[in-house]
């Protein structure tokens, strides 16, 4: 940050005190007054809050007594008119009747009433009687029917003029009259002709069991005279005070209670702001507000606290109100007080701050003169005695300071008669590492050079294994196809067994044949000796049939016959003979045949197992043929990955020695960098003055 | 054949015979064909005695070479003729032997087979006119399209008889 103009330390440090003192002064100051402030309104707050709260219990007890009060009444009232009241029909008597809300009046003509045999319409003998031993006041109502209400006929109520408030009645809107429709005894607060009273309505039953009227006794709530000066005598500091404002509908806004103004409507007063602020309390009930009222005499506008409660069985809202100025009386003090202080204060900082930085400057400055020189390159003036003979921070300070310049002092000779050296050593240096450089660059060159031949063999290698792999693949096929025709020799020279064994059986067979052809040969031999036996013997008879003539013509037949079959029987087995004589040539072609099939099979079978021998050694051959490729595939694979790890060691030596040979450059550029800053450094040296 | 038919033959023969006789005009005569070699020969069946096989040969010594020699036939001796060597000059290799009838001579011919008595009519032989001397055979009949010699056994008596004195 640029200061446009110079302030000195000793001005930083007085305005700085000064700063933070009033700072912290009138931080504390106000921080004090707006907790003051907002602890004396919580203060006042409560205690208007327990004002209202005092007084609404207060009015609430009242209200209850009075209530209790007015039951009583309502009793001694109703003793005078239970079960002696009736109606004269013969003596009707006229009204205007007024209602008592709207003020209409109708003309009504009802029957007159008498109460033990005394008229009591617009008579008040009896009311003024009880009025006198219960106080309050006493009505005697009689309903009527066009329109619907009860009419005030003997009453103790006055108008405002003074006068009885007869012929005003109850409209049948008004919950009294609803009450006393449903025969019961209505309790509660009510608009009797002109204000609010504490009531009982009771109805009054004729002789048939009919509503005919109704017995009324109350009490003017704002007549409860303790009550009224038990409000007023509450106040809250010296100008704070404590009124009733009216909450009914008709009557809202109305002072009820008031030191002053009792009566008074002050519904649409307005405070300096122009707010209807009791209009305001009359909607929220309960709450509080701080308002600039103007005062209805003077016209000074004071600000008030109000704090107000409500009162819903009376209808009353209980406002306690506090001067605003009066309460932060004592805040007012409380800050004219800071103020006085916070001036002193500042005053003795000021002192106690121009003493301090006067002290710590002249020290600064000394200071400041000696590092002014040193930047110029004298190291020869020391800091004052006075300085260093300080037995504060400063003085440590200055002592050090002097002992900083006495080291840098003789470190600057040192460095001036290092410099010397290490100029020398450098230019040596630069002279070596340029020479590393140049043996460094021919290395790099044969080393890529012995990669790049690497990388070919590598890659040749790589296409070797690669092969290798394949004629491994193809000797473990071939191995299994030898596998395979070894098996199937294997099987053939089993089956070629059979077959011998089979022939063999065959020939056997044949041979058994050719017997058993033979022996039936013999059996045919017999078979035909006994047909030609027979036949001769058939000639015989037949010649003796012949020589026997006639006689002997049927046995001749018969001689012929068997003759015959004799004859037959050797054509037969002739034709025996015949096929015996076809089937031995069948049999012995049979046996040749076979035979010679036992001959080839005898051949096949020798072949066979010299193909097995064959193929026996073809599988030693291709085992080890096999057992050889995965042999040598290994050997490929150790040798490409040995070859793999000489390439990358390799490429690692060429990226070393390329690394090596840039670090080289890195240092033969430093080194003459070197040797021109070590120059620079004994130029820069050459200026400071050390003694 | 069958009974059944055996019997129906022999019905229709004694039938036959009976019509026969009723119409007699020509003698038949009951030839026996026999075989020497594959040749066919006939005698008179009547002529004949009967055919032994297989009986024991005994040899004669000095006799013509025709003789074959002796068979034993049930105590006769009876001389026995080699046909095939009177007609071919050749030795007949047979085992049957036809022994003739004769009262006083005991004589047997050696053939190869016996083929069947055959009833020839006198109308179906021919016989050998010869001015000279008694032929061999008598003469020859046509037997299915054969044509076959009835040997004249009486001749060849007669030859025995002049051969033996001559010796």
């Amino acid at each position: 940050m640029n200061i446009p103009f110079r302030v000195s330390i000793r001005h930083k440090i007085l305005i700085g005190s000064i700063g933070i003192a009033t700072i912290a002064c009138l931080s504390i100051a106000m921080l004090s007054y707006i907790k003051a402030g907002s602890i004396i309104d919580n203060a006042a707050e409560q205690g208007l809050t327990g004002v209202t709260n005092h007084l609404l219990n207060l009015c609430r007890t009242n209200y209850e007594l009075s209530q209790k009060t007015v039951n009583y009444n309502l009793n001694v009232a109703d003793f005078f008119v239970k079960g002696k009241t009736e109606l004269r029909y013969n003596r009707p008597i006229r009204y205007d009747a007024e209602d008592q809300i709207t003020h209409a009046k109708t003309p009504v003509t009802i029957p007159t009433m008498a109460v033990e045999g005394t008229f009591v319409s617009n008579s008040f003998g009896l009311v003024d009687r009880v009025t006198d031993m219960i106080g309050g006041t006493v009505t005697i109502f009689q309903r009527m029917t066009r329109p619907n209400g009860l009419l005030r006929i003997s009453t103790s109520v006055k108008r405002k003029d003074g006068s009885r408030a007869v012929g005003t009645y109850i409209p049948e809107s008004s919950p009294v009259y609803k009450t006393i429709m449903r025969r019961e005894t209505f309790r509660g607060n009510a608009f009797v002709v002109n204000d609010w009273y504490i009531t009982a309505y009771k109805p009054i039953i004729g002789a048939g069991n009919e509503i005919i009227g109704t017995i009324y006794v109350g009490i003017k709530q704002s007549e409860m005279d303790v009550l009224r000066n038990k409000i007023l005598s509450v106040k809250h500091g010296a100008s704070g005070s404590t009124y009733v404002i009216d909450d009914h509908e008709n009557s809202r806004g109305t002072l009820v209670i008031h030191s002053s103004m009792e009566g008074t409507n002050i519904l649409d007063r307005k405070d300096a702001d122009g707010v209807a602020y009791v209009r305001e309390i009359c909607s929220r009930k309960n709450g509080s507000g701080v308002y600039s009222i103007p005062d209805p005499v003077s016209g000074d506008v004071r600000t008030k606290m109000l704090q107000y409660r409500h009162l819903p069985e009376m209808g009353w809202i209980i406002v306690a109100e506090g001067d605003y100025d009066e309460i932060n009386s004592p805040l007012f003090s409380l800050r004219n007080t800071m103020i006085v202080v916070g001036i002193l204060c500042v005053i003795f900082i000021v002192v106690l701050g121009t003493y301090f930085s006067n002290s710590v400057s002249s020290v600064v400055r000394n200071i400041v003169n000696r590092i002014k020189l040193l930047k110029e390159g004298d190291f020869s003036k020391d800091i004052p005695d006075e300085d260093m003979a300080r037995n504060d921070e400063f003085g440590v300070m200055a002592h050090h300071f002097s002992q900083l310049i006495q080291n840098t002092r003789e470190l600057l000779g040192k460095v001036r008669q290092t410099t010397e050296v290490l100029t020398e050593s450098i230019q040596d240096l630069t002279i070596s590492s340029k020479e590393i450089s140049s043996t460094s660059n021919q290395q790099a060159a044969a080393v890529k050079e012995i990669v790049s031949t690497m990388e070919d063999s590598d890659s040749l290698s790589k296409k070797v294994a690669s092969r290798i792999d394949e004629v491994a693949r193809i000797a473990n096929q071939t191995k299994e196809f030898v596998e395979k025709g070894f098996s199937l020799i294997k099987e053939t020279l089993e089956k070629m067994d059979d077959i011998q064994n089979t022939n063999a059986e065959n020939i056997s067979g044949v041979r058994s044949l050719g017997t058993q052809i033979e022996s039936i040969w013999e059996v045919v031999n017999i078979i035909n000796g006994i047909a030609d036996q027979t036949k001769i013997i058939a000639f015989n008879a037949e010649l003796e049939a012949s020589a026997a003539g006639d006689a002997g013509k049927n046995f001749q037949i018969v001689a012929s016959e068997v003759r015959r079959l004799a004859d037959s029987t050797v054509s037969s087995t002739n034709e025996i003979r015949q096929k015996i004589d076809e089937i031995q040539r069948s049999s012995d072609n049979l046996v040749l045949s076979t035979e010679r099939g036992t001959e080839r099979i005898r051949e096949g079978w020798e072949r066979s197992t010299k193909l097995r021998e064959v193929f026996d050694e073809i599988l030693n051959s291709a085992e080890v043929s096999a057992a050889s490729s995965e042999q040598i595939v290994a050997s490929v694979n150790q040798q490409v990955s040995a070859f793999e790890q000489i390439l990358l060691t390799l490429r690692q030596i060429s990226q070393g020695i390329d690394d090596f040979v840039v670090s080289t450059r890195a240092t033969t550029s430093a080194s003459e960098s070197l040797k021109e800053t070590s120059e620079d450094l004994k130029a820069s040296l050459a200026k400071y003055i050390l003694s | 054949m069958d009974n059944d038919e055996l019997i129906a033959k022999l019905e229709s023969s004694s039938g036959e015979g009976e019509d026969t006789l009723s119409v007699e005009e020509e003698i038949i005569h009951k030839l026996l064909i026999f075989q020497i070699d594959d040749r066919k020969y006939a005698v008179y069946a009547d002529l004949v005695k009967e055919i032994v096989i297989n009986h024991d040969l005994y040899f004669i010594p000095f006799v013509p070479p025709y003789i074959t020699g002796l068979i034993n036939r049930q105590g006769q001796p009876y001389t026995v003729f080699d046909l095939k060597m009177l007609f071919t000059n050749e030795r007949l290799q047979a085992s049957k032997v036809m022994i003739m009838k004769s009262d006083s001579d005991f004589i047997a011919f050696m053939i190869t087979d016996v083929a069947e008595i055959s009833g020839i009519p006198s109308s179906g032989i021919n016989l050998v006119v010869s001015s000279e001397t008694e032929s061999t055979f008598i003469g020859s009949c046509n037997l299915r399209g054969e044509e076959i010699f009835i040997i004249n056994v009486q001749e060849i008596y007669n030859r025995l008889a002049n051969d033996l004195q001559n010796i």
